[in-house]
């Protein structure tokens, strides 16, 4: 046993463990976060003796004597300049990288008060952001730098709430000082901890399951297996096809099946009883690939199911085949995108108790409360289920099915305790779906103007062991397969494989990102062809407002393509005329579900006994800044300040559903529920009642995006209500290759927050380029992930090369206050644009991503 | 006399844990690099292996050059973790010859949640362009050779 410090206090933990395990489970120190516990993410850096370290890796007996600091031991100086700092840069997204990166700022300034750059980035470089490319972080560290040589903190840059202004987000102050919480950080009285034992095989019969020498176990509250679900075993998004536990005689789908829960005292315990658990499995072949999953004959990967198909689309306007035949200049390639882990910093996490009603009451990180609720009341089989978002570490569409909601839930309403499931970093990137890999097919031509005739193509993707939201994605794939441009012949043919692998669902883009590359690349080719230079090639083909899209549907005035590709012309030019190898892409993302689907948003205002309005909706801010957004509207169409409102979690009880974080929808659709709410607030202020006059009162609003189903029998359906656009520049550094500079401009419709937009822009571009660049996520003939958080390829603070943000302002939906949203499509033509660059770097033309031949990557 | 200070600061490591010992690959307590240091940046301790005074050193790779063994490197000092054995001879073998050898039992690379260790020529390298500096390796390391530079996580330099 060893004493030492923790933020100026002495202490001798019982029993030597690691430094993060004592100071969370013990000390409750919950600041300091638990990313992946194997030292690669530096969400829970320390600072021991001034160095940062992660608590994640010294043992609490080798620490005698040091004194130890967590987030909670800044002084009243430092947490003040450091949320300033932090929330005035705009740095702060999810949040769980946070309280690491404050440390590691506080020892660079520390030692370094005046750090250039370079310095800033290295003093950050072996902590992970998922969120924010790290730009804002870097300049958060510059502005803690000047306000601690200063000693006095500025004013804010702006105190202006409404839609439009740069505020800082209200929630920063939570995350940099780690005092908000996210499921991980409730320490409920007698908490179990749950885990699932998983399968063995990819694909096997579970034959039988004994559990007996488990719950013989002393700690162990609780082992269950299918037979002990109360309600229905399989639940899912659209389709129910995700097993909660496999049930003796069933198929396991890959390896991260359930096959039993456990509850146990603590975790030593957990682990022991889960290998005591014995399961007879009959051993049968997997189906590894798409190509194979579509062979006649192939191990099925669903009994339920006659084939592995999980869905299929064929979508044709014009005479795709014909206008090719008939193009001057014709292009075709087969292209090849890999799978993608999310690596969002705080894995999945629930904790789940009874709570003073008998009901099962979640605390949940997940992008829908709501989704969480009505699966978790399938899988009970009882309304009796109350969810709570905490907050959430980072989505990015990963967090939309269930991984361990129904689980905690399971157990708590098993055991009668508290219990918290929490993913192992190998389980979550195992267990939640992933970006789907894509083999597309496609064929382009045009006239000798370049002007687009026809674009054909097949796609082939691999959705893995469940159903997930495998088939949204292929259908959004195939309908933005055609890109922002105006031409009348498009076929694509899209079906989706179940294999064995892990499962694919929503991922930052939703099918987009994939077909992007491959429309965009082949864009880039003709251009070639044509003598023109890929910025005029897309010129000429732009969609401008009363376009029609190749899906048919006529764009609004709002559209604002062609100002996005204004905004790059000069640092294109500029590129050209340094003589610097620089590639283009464009690309649109809806903004809102669409194609006919009911898609509502609700926000219900409540003016409590405070005197301050409290805005509730069923929406999850899974870091993107929703709380901000909403307020920032209420405020602009209300009469009411800023420190009238109050933003209130998701949650299920009170918040009203208002769908899905997916499909960049809620700044849209919330947003305009959020004003419609206000309007309804306003009749009452406008006849003289103040907040004290409305106290008890509540005001709801709600807004239905009507769109048009797919193939519906109208002229030119509407499928969205409304499309961000893009345009995006990557230059190369000439002489070694690497990339130099990120451009991106972006059409938001109007930016309700400029300072959040350009976190978001940096963020997916960063993200992007490791897509396109550096990040794998390779499987073994077992169907098993081989990689680890740190070997995924994200990009480090000092590998982030300069990003250019340009949020182009252009308002026109008369909904949300001018609002479209801007989550998925930072991320969608990154790709492409490096790939071209790349090209006029060497000649390669290069179709699969990452793309090789980089210094980026080493060869296999 | 502390040379200016660069950036990022380099300077020379001397990849040995257990000096004047039976082994072949370590530090033979010559003193090439002592006299080969115009800025008096290394000493020699009785018996130990030569040590670099982080903060006289210039990194201009004098010693690099003089060291007959070839151990010494030049070592990016942001990153704190380092191997400081040059053992080429099998576990068993090293293990007799050095109480401060690697004998390439892998438990580093397993801890390393980077992929960045691997184990070549029966000792532990770690590729710097992919440590994220965490010390997983160096707590696992049963024999003390990967040691954190600071002295936080493991004993620093000097074992004394």
């Amino acid at each position: 046993m060893a004493t030492f410090l923790v933020n100026g206090r002495a202490v001798t933990p019982g029993r030597n463990q690691k430094l993060l395990r004592f100071l969370r489970d013990e000390l409750h120190l919950t600041g300091t976060k638990d990313g992946c516990s194997e030292g690669a993410c530096g969400a829970c850096t320390v600072l021991i003796d001034g160095w940062p370290c992660r608590a994640c890796v010294p043992d609490t007996d080798t620490l005698a004597g040091r004194s130890v600091l967590t987030i909670e031991g800044l002084s009243p100086w430092e947490r003040e300049v450091y949320t300033f700092a932090y929330a005035e840069a705009g740095a702060v997204q999810c949040g769980f990288c946070i309280p690491g990166m404050v440390l590691c700022t506080k020892a660079l300034l520390d030692k370094n008060p005046d750090p250039t750059e370079p310095e800033i980035r290295y003093a950050l470089r072996n902590n992970y952001c998922r969120c924010t490319g790290y730009v804002k972080i870097i300049r958060a560290v510059q502005l803690a730098s000047e306000i601690l040589s200063r000693g006095t903190l500025p004013e804010p840059g702006t105190r202006d709430w409404t839609v439009g202004s740069r505020v800082q987000r209200l929630d920063a102050a939570e995350k940099v000082l780690g005092t908000g919480k996210y499921p991980d950080d409730y320490y409920p009285d007698g908490m179990l901890l749950g885990s699932a034992l998983r399968s063995k095989y990819p694909r096997a019969r579970v034959r039988s399951i004994d559990t007996s020498a488990a719950k013989a176990l002393p700690g162990v509250a609780a082992v269950l297996t299918a037979g002990d679900i109360p309600g229905q075993n399989k639940i899912g998004h659209l389709k129910h096809d995700q097993y909660t536990l496999i049930p003796v005689g069933g198929l396991t789908h890959y390896l991260g099946d359930a096959v039993a829960l456990v509850a146990a005292e603590d975790r030593e315990t957990l682990e022991k009883a889960k290998k005591l658990i014995r399961v007879d499995y009959e051993v049968l072949p997997a189906v590894h690939d798409p190509r194979e999953a579509a062979e006649e004959g192939a191990p099925r990967v669903f009994d339920e199911e006659a084939d592995n198909v999980c869905a299929h689309r064929h979508i044709s306007r014009g005479d795709a085949a014909g206008a090719i035949r008939r193009s001057k200049h014709v292009v075709r390639r087969q292209f090849e995108t890999p799978w993608t882990e999310h690596a969002f910093l705080e894995p999945e996490c629930a904790v789940a108790f009874l709570d003073g009603d008998g009901d099962v009451f979640l605390y949940s990180t997940d992008q829908s409360a709501h989704q969480t609720l009505h699966e978790c009341r399938l899988v009970l089989g009882t309304d009796r289920v109350k969810v709570q978002n905490a907050l959430v570490g980072g989505g990015f569409g990963g967090k939309e099915d269930m991984t361990v909601q129904h689980h905690a839930a399971l157990l708590a309403h098993a055991t009668g305790r508290p219990v918290k499931v929490k993913l192992t970093r190998a389980e979550s990137l195992l267990v939640h779906p992933k970006r789907h890999r894509f083999l597309m097919d496609f064929t382009m031509g045009c006239d000798e103007n370049g002007v687009i005739q026809g674009v054909q193509a097949k796609v082939v993707t691999d959705t893995g062991a469940f159903a997930s939201l495998g088939g949204p994605v292929l259908e959004r794939a195939c309908t933005h397969a055609a890109g922002p441009y105006q031409y009348e012949n498009f076929e694509i043919e899209g079906a989706a494989y179940y294999t064995n692998n892990p499962p694919a669902g929503a991922f930052r883009g939703f099918g987009v990102t994939q077909t992007c590359f491959a429309a965009e690349t082949l864009l880039n080719m003709l251009a070639e062809e044509v003598g023109i230079t890929p910025w005029e090639i897309r010129m000429r083909n732009a969609i401008r407002p009363g376009g029609t899209l190749p899906n048919g549907q006529i764009v609004d005035e709002a559209t604002g393509l062609v100002e996005t590709l204004e905004a790059i012309k000069p640092y294109y030019d500029q590129a050209l005329a340094a003589g610097k190898p620089a590639g283009l892409a464009c690309a649109m993302k809806n903004a809102g579900v669409g194609v006919g689907i009911a898609d509502t948003g609700r926000v219900k205002l409540a003016v409590e006994a405070d005197k301050k309005v409290h805005i509730y909706t069923g929406a999850s801010c899974i870091g993107q800044g929703l709380g901000t957004v909403l307020v920032q509207m209420a405020v602009t169409c209300t009469d009411l300040e800023r420190e009238d409102f109050v933003y209130e979690r998701s949650n299920t009880w009170i918040a009203p559903d208002s769908g899905t974080t997916s499909g960049s929808r809620q700044t849209l659709i919330t947003g305009e529920a959020c004003c419609r709410a206000c309007e309804a607030l306003m009749a009452d202020r406008r006849r003289g009642l103040s907040l004290a006059d409305l106290a008890g009162r509540t005001y709801y609003g709600e807004y239905l995006a009507k769109t048009d189903p797919l193939g519906a029998d109208v002229p030119n359906p509407v499928s969205h209500v409304a499309y961000g656009y893009a345009t995006q520049l990557c230059v190369l550094d000439e002489k070694t290759g690497r990339v130099e500079r990120l451009v991106a401009a972006h059409d938001v419709g109007k930016a309700v927050n400029p300072l959040s937009c350009e976190g978001q822009i940096e963020g997916g571009v960063v993200m992007s380029m490791g897509f396109a660049l550096r990040e794998r996520y390779p499987l073994d003939e077992n169907c098993r992930p081989t990689a680890r958080f740190g070997t995924l390829g994200l990009f480090r603070a000092h590998e982030v090369p300069e990003i250019v943000a340009i949020v182009v302002d252009k308002p026109g939906l008369k909904v949300a206050r001018g609002a479209i949203g801007i989550g998925e499509i930072t991320s969608i033509p990154t790709a492409p644009a490096i790939a071209d660059a790349y090209y006029r770097w060497d000649g390669l033309r290069r179709c699969r991503l990452p793309l090789d031949r980089t210094l980026y990557r080493e060869e296999e | 006399m502390a040379v200016k200070s660069s950036f990022p600061r380099w300077s020379a490591l001397v990849a040995c844990g257990g000096g004047a010992s039976r082994c072949a690959y370590g530090c033979t307590g010559c003193g090439a690099c002592v006299s080969a240091c115009k800025l008096g940046a290394i000493r020699l301790p009785e018996g130990g292996p030569a040590r670099v005074d982080a903060d006289r050193c210039a990194a201009c790779g004098a010693c690099v050059r003089a060291c007959p063994q070839g151990i010494i490197r030049l070592h990016d000092r942001g990153n704190p973790i380092a191997v400081l054995c040059s053992n080429r001879e099998k576990g068993a073998l090293a293990r007799e010859r050095c109480g401060h050898s690697c004998i390439g039992c892998g438990l580093c690379q397993r801890a390393c949640g980077a992929g960045a260790i691997q184990v070549a020529e029966h000792r532990a390298v770690i590729d710097e362009a992919r440590c994220l500096g965490c010390g997983m390796c160096a707590v696992s390391c049963p024999r003390q050779v990967i040691r954190d530079l600071r002295g936080i996580l493991t004993a620093g330099l000097s074992l004394k």
